[in-house]
């Protein structure tokens, strides 16, 4: 699936939960939030993302080792 | 419900008149008849936008601005003639010979109850009981009750109204 | 709350029922009547059976006293009081009839007939006309006034309407109507036009019925004792038969009607006086907007065809199941199990949805479905579920009427839900306050006898800004309900939330520069909420609909905790739903993360459960949401799709990516009533059936559910969970259910919130409002009285993140759309009938200064183009709407309404942001490009149809 369409999604989810200040726990949040609301093949579209990818937020690049 | 979709509003000068006119009134309790007595007293009758405009300017529907105007022969839609001459039918007036009186008169004008003569000078309307049932049969000729009136009274009453005198 | 229900309690009992609970003792005609206090003396003998004759009084709307046909005799009094405009007192002796009665009754018939024709037998109302039921009643048998004198009897008729025709000659001015436009409806549309002998109902201002400010709700028309307003159906028609009990399938009020049968035919729907969600009322669409169900264009059979620029070939129903289920197998042979999915309808029945969810699961052995909730409610289901436990509105309609504070957030009820409107209408004239958060001039902000108190008129996009500024007012000016808190929310949760909303960003004074509402506005707006009693939440898709949507919906529900505004009539958040069974199609488990009752896929305890009863294996992952199926179809993981009752070709948004979607499956399967723009990329289609059609049962906003009942054979042979049935056993999956009753059964069995349930308990109650289980047996008006179904509740933060659709040079205006009353949704039904008098196509509402920056005038064509599209409309100028913001609606599939919106979507559920796109506007001459395309598209598409049915 379109890499840039889950690195939006993505990146959306992990700012609106920016709230949370604590980095570990808002990735845990945002990992949370992907694998019970994402299908499998959007998760693995994601994961085969190259972390180095300079569209992905921080936050998700941490999120990436926790799918 | 055709218009569903209000246009923006490009207002009359007519409009804004009776938009200030109910400005002036709408505060007080029962605003509706006061702001229509001032609507008729400005413009000499209640202009066919009123019902909208007060509708909204009092939180009412246009049926029911419509129903009371229409309820109250005192409010007039159209603009009366420069002078209105009310004929009161009540029962004193009746009993001292306000019919024929009545007849005569609208001979006399050559038209009938809520008309205009043609030269745009008299209306003619009905009333009932002007207060004055002592000096039966009464007129009112604009804001002036005549008691104890005849024909000929009527007819030298509109005479000095043509002369500006009355 | 809950009463009985039985069909045959059908009366008319004079006047309104009084909620009094002390009892008063009476004698009438020699028996003893018990009744609460206040109750009229004509309701009391009704009540005991003794049937007071009446003509202007009727038991919806308030005693009158104009028809002087109801007098009685009191012991004690003198005269002969109107017995529907006296109340009941203690030891009062009635006497209905006497004499000396009968003889002032016949008197008043008299009068009344020396000025109404005497065509009974060729009147519409013949069988059903109160005046001559009354006439019949008093044994009138001579009239001594003759004709000859002036009478009414040649009045003009107004048939403006398209759906009623007024004839004022057979009118006896009981103001039945006047009234019921008043009380029942609250658009005082009518009126007694002068006096005495002249007196006339009027429209308006003596306008015609259409010119009026008439809705066409029909009301009048229901109240209208004589043939003065009649359907014109029944003027063509005759008098019905036979009735039957049923649910609407427009809006999600769910309203329940007794369709008036003739044989298969409907003569008219009259909203049922004891269905609970609409007590007796009904909207232009509800009770006229039901010819589409026998329109030409209805689909009658089965078709299929190996590519969609091929002619449909008419096959039998088992040809079409099993041409449909080879290719789903040979897809998910070649691409995988997961390459396809389903969507379910909420316009169909909660057993029709639960069957597609089931065949998805068990058969196509995925979790790929959705259901179109996913484009309007689904942040809903998140943001409830998280803060208090359970994916629905809080409260019964019933409710708004012990509600004081009335916030309306992105929800436009008089047109949209009609029904309930009128009924907030009704309790803001009986002195409810109101505050109304949308962008817009929404027609709720003022009305016949009551005023907004406030308008905040925010930027589309800004609702977390606003809905923050409230809380952190309430929190700084020390307005929060600290016990409520204390006792029904989780401390640390809350206490997290509090040092977050604290923070002086989400101050009014900050904001406002966000919201563009103006801080001491919002500040008093906040003190009246908090303060003002019973306060309310309604709201709608202005609130989903957003890139923020799901933290909206959190926010509303943290507000309303802070405020204690749970557990009680009058209070809570209330979702209005879009379509008839949303809230059921959410419940079915039509969500691809959920089995039925909002139990996550990934829980083996559930899952082991749904294995059982289903004979399978169930997959433990989430499936596709419906975006997330038009990307994985453009990528070409993903197939085939069986679509439901749902055209998401029209209804979803950046309609030319859900073409290339759509263009790019194997096997695309509608089942509709129409040939719909989804249909024309598919290669089967199964022919649907109308709620007329068929058995069920439909979960309306308030978590009713309501039985759906078959008034006529479905046209095509099926109902729709036959037909999913068909497609399941032609898959191997052997489903062997006789009657969706059964279906119901299997619900309940397996669905906690549902326990209680059987259509045999339905029929008992009238409905139910779940959760119906042993703890609340008649269902729950109510929830979270005692505790919310979370346990405490959850404050969450919400954060205000801005939409990355943001007005700029070349797109400087804000697009947002909606609906209008006398439409649904992509308008398939109402287009198909007479509605289209009130909205025969989609316009551009923008305000007059961006209309003049650009020379536009009212009825130019605008186009319209965002960073999706351009699409071309024709252009109203209205000052309804602000500087910079325009708006449409998408009821029509030439607008291409939906050509502009974008893919953006609220973070948490992908509920796509209808609400906000930046547009630009500018004069043009022709269509745009993709109205062309469609054009050329539709009448191909036509044609293909038109061919395949001349073959058959």
């Amino acid at each position: 699936m379109n890499a840039e369409y889950l690195i939006k999604m993505a990146n959306q989810i992990a700012l609106n939960l920016a709230y949370e200040q604590d980095p570990e726990r808002r990735a845990d949040m945002v990992a949370g939030h992907i694998r019970k609301f994402w299908e499998p093949r959007m998760i693995e579209a994601l994961l085969a993302v190259d972390p180095a990818h300079p569209d992905l937020s921080p936050c998700v690049v941490a999120v990436l080792t926790r799918l | 419900m055709a218009a569903h979709i209000p246009l923006a509003p490009v207002e009359s000068s007519t409009e804004a008149r009776i938009r200030t006119l109910a400005g002036d009134l709408k505060q007080q309790p029962g605003a509706l008849l006061p702001i229509l007595h001032a609507v008729q007293d400005t413009f000499g009758y209640v202009p066919e936008c009123t019902a909208a405009v007060l509708a909204t300017e009092l939180a009412l529907s246009r049926a029911e601005v419509h129903g009371v105007i229409s309820f109250y022969h005192h409010f007039r839609t159209r603009p009366a003639g420069a002078h209105v001459l009310h004929i009161c039918r009540a029962e004193a007036c009746q009993s001292m010979g306000s019919a024929a009186l009545e007849r005569d008169i609208k001979q006399l004008l050559n038209i009938d109850y809520h008309q205009t003569t043609a030269d745009g000078s008299v209306t003619l309307e009905p009333v009932y009981c002007l207060g004055n049932c002592a000096c039966s049969p009464n007129i009112r000729l604009d804001d002036a009750v005549h008691g104890r009136m005849t024909l000929a009274k009527t007819e030298r009453l509109l005479q000095l109204l043509k002369e500006g005198q009355a | 709350m809950i009463g009985y229900f039985d069909p045959k309690t059908d009366r008319d009992l004079g006047t309104p029922a009084s909620l009094s609970t002390s009892l008063i003792t009476l004698e009438i005609d020699g028996e003893q009547v018990q009744v609460p206090e206040g109750t009229s003396v004509m309701r009391a003998a009704a009540l005991a059976g003794i049937n007071i004759p009446k003509l202007c009084a009727t038991d919806s709307l308030k005693s009158f006293g104009s028809c002087r046909v109801c007098l009685v005799e009191i012991e004690g009094r003198r005269g002969y009081p109107a017995s529907c405009t006296t109340p009941v007192s203690e030891g009062m002796v009635v006497r209905t009839e006497s004499p000396r009665i009968n003889k002032l009754r016949k008197n008043v018939m008299e009068l009344y007939i020396s000025d109404h024709p005497l065509d009974c037998l060729t009147c519409p109302s013949n069988g059903n006309c109160e005046l001559q039921d009354m006439v019949g009643v008093v044994g009138l048998r001579e009239v001594r006034y003759g004709l000859s004198v002036s009478n009414h009897l040649h009045l003009p008729k107004d048939t403006s309407n398209p759906y009623f025709t007024f004839d004022p000659s057979k009118c006896i001015l009981c103001s039945r109507c006047v009234r019921a436009c008043e009380e029942t409806q609250g658009t005082f549309a009518l009126t007694i036009n002068s006096r005495g002998f002249d007196s006339k109902i009027s429209a308006g201002a003596n306008e015609s019925f259409m010119d009026s400010e008439c809705v066409s709700c029909g009301a009048c028309v229901q109240a209208c004792p004589t043939a003065t307003l009649s359907e014109n159906t029944v003027i063509e028609f005759g008098q019905a038969e036979h009735s039957v009990i049923t649910t609407c399938a427009y809006c999600g009020v769910g309203c329940s009607f007794k369709a008036e049968m003739k044989g298969n035919q409907v003569v008219n729907m009259v909203p049922y006086k004891d269905g609970k969600a609409n007590r007796g009322h009904a909207c232009v669409k509800g009770r006229f907007a039901f010819g589409y169900a026998t329109h030409q264009d209805r689909i009658t059979q089965p078709m299929i065809r190996d590519r969609i620029d091929q002619p449909w070939r008419t096959v039998s129903w088992d040809e079409a199941f099993q041409f449909a289920a080879s290719r789903i197998r040979q897809i998910q042979a070649q691409y995988g199990t997961n390459s396809v999915g389903a969507i379910t309808s909420s316009r169909c029945t909660n057993e029709e949805t639960y069957l597609v969810q089931k065949l998805v699961r068990a058969a196509f052995g995925n979790n790929n479905v959705d259901t179109c909730a996913r484009v309007c409610h689904s942040p809903t289901g998140y943001g409830l579920k998280m803060t208090l436990g359970e994916s629905a509105g809080t409260q019964d309609f019933d409710s708004v009427e012990h509600t004081d504070v009335v916030m309306v957030i992105g929800a436009n009820p008089t047109d949209a839900h009609p029904v309930f409107g009128s009924r907030l209408k009704k309790r803001l004239r009986q002195g409810a306050r109101l505050i109304v958060v949308d962008p817009r001039q929404i027609d709720l902000l003022k009305g016949p006898h009551y005023q907004a108190d406030h308008h905040l008129q925010l930027r589309p996009g800004t609702n977390v800004a606003f809905i923050n500024a409230m809380a952190h007012t309430i929190i700084s000016e020390g307005l929060e309900h600290s016990d409520f808190i204390a006792q029904r929310c989780d401390q640390a949760a809350y206490q997290q939330w509090l040092s977050f909303i604290s923070d002086s960003r989400h101050s009014p004074e900050a904001t406002e520069a966000i919201t563009g509402i103006p801080a001491t506005e919002l500040r008093a707006a906040a003190r009246l909420y908090a303060q003002g009693g019973n306060s309310a939440i309604y709201y709608g898709l202005g609130v989903t609909e957003h890139s923020q949507g799901s933290t909206m919906v959190t926010g509303i529900a943290n507000l309303a905790m802070l405020t204690g505004n749970f557990g009680r009539p009058g209070v809570g958040v209330n979702p209005l739903r879009g379509q008839n069974n949303v809230q059921g199609s959410c419940d079915m488990g039509s969500f691809p993360h959920e089995l039925p009752g909002y139990r996550h896929v990934s829980d083996s305890s559930v899952r082991q459960l749904f294995e059982q009863a289903w004979q399978v294996s169930l997959a433990d992952q989430p499936g596709l949401r419906i975006p997330n199926m038009f990307e994985a179809a453009i990528a070409g993981s993903f197939k085939a799709l069986y679509c439901q009752g749902e055209d998401i070709a029209q209804s979803d948004p950046n309609t030319q990516h859900v073409e290339a979607a759509l263009g790019s499956l194997e096997c695309l399967i509608v089942q509709d009533i129409f040939l719909n723009e989804t249909a024309k990329y598919a290669h089967v289609l199964l022919p649907g059936a109308t709620f007329l059609e068929k058995n069920g049962t439909f979960t309306n906003a308030e978590r009713r559910i309501a039985r759906v009942r078959k008034a006529m054979p479905p046209l095509a042979g099926k109902e729709d969970w036959q037909v999913t049935q068909g497609l399941a056993a032609a898959l191997g999956y052997t489903m062997t259910y006789q009657h969706p009753s059964e279906i119901m059964d299997e619900i309940a069995r397996l669905t906690p919130s549902f326990q209680g349930v059987s259509y045999a308990r339905l029929d008992e109650l009238g409905s139910i409002q779940w959760p119906c289980n042993d703890e609340h047996p008649l269902g729950t008006p109510v929830m979270h009285e005692d505790s919310f179904t979370i346990g405490q509740g959850q404050f969450i933060p919400t954060e205000f993140v801005p939409t990355e659709e943001r007005v700029n040079g070349r797109y400087p205006l804000l697009l947002t759309t909606g609906r209008i009353l006398s439409q649904y949704n992509v308008g398939a039904q109402t287009r198909r009938t007479a509605n289209v008098a009130w909205h025969a196509e989609d316009v551009l509402e923008l305000h007059p200064h961006d209309a003049e920056e650009r020379g536009i005038n009212d009825g130019d064509w605008v186009g319209i183009s965002s960073r999706a599209g351009q699409t071309v409309l024709r252009a109203r100028v209205s000052s309804r709407m602000q500087p910079g913001v325009v708006y449409t609606t998408f009821h029509h599939p030439f607008s291409g309404a939906n050509v502009i919106t974008t893919d953006n979507s609220d973070w948490a559920t992908n509920c796509p942001e209808y609400k906000v796109t930046a547009v630009q506007a500018e004069k043009v001459t022709e269509i745009s490009k993709w109205q062309e395309r469609f054009r050329h598209l539709d009448s191909y598409q036509r044609q293909l149809l038109s061919e395949s049915q001349a073959e058959a």
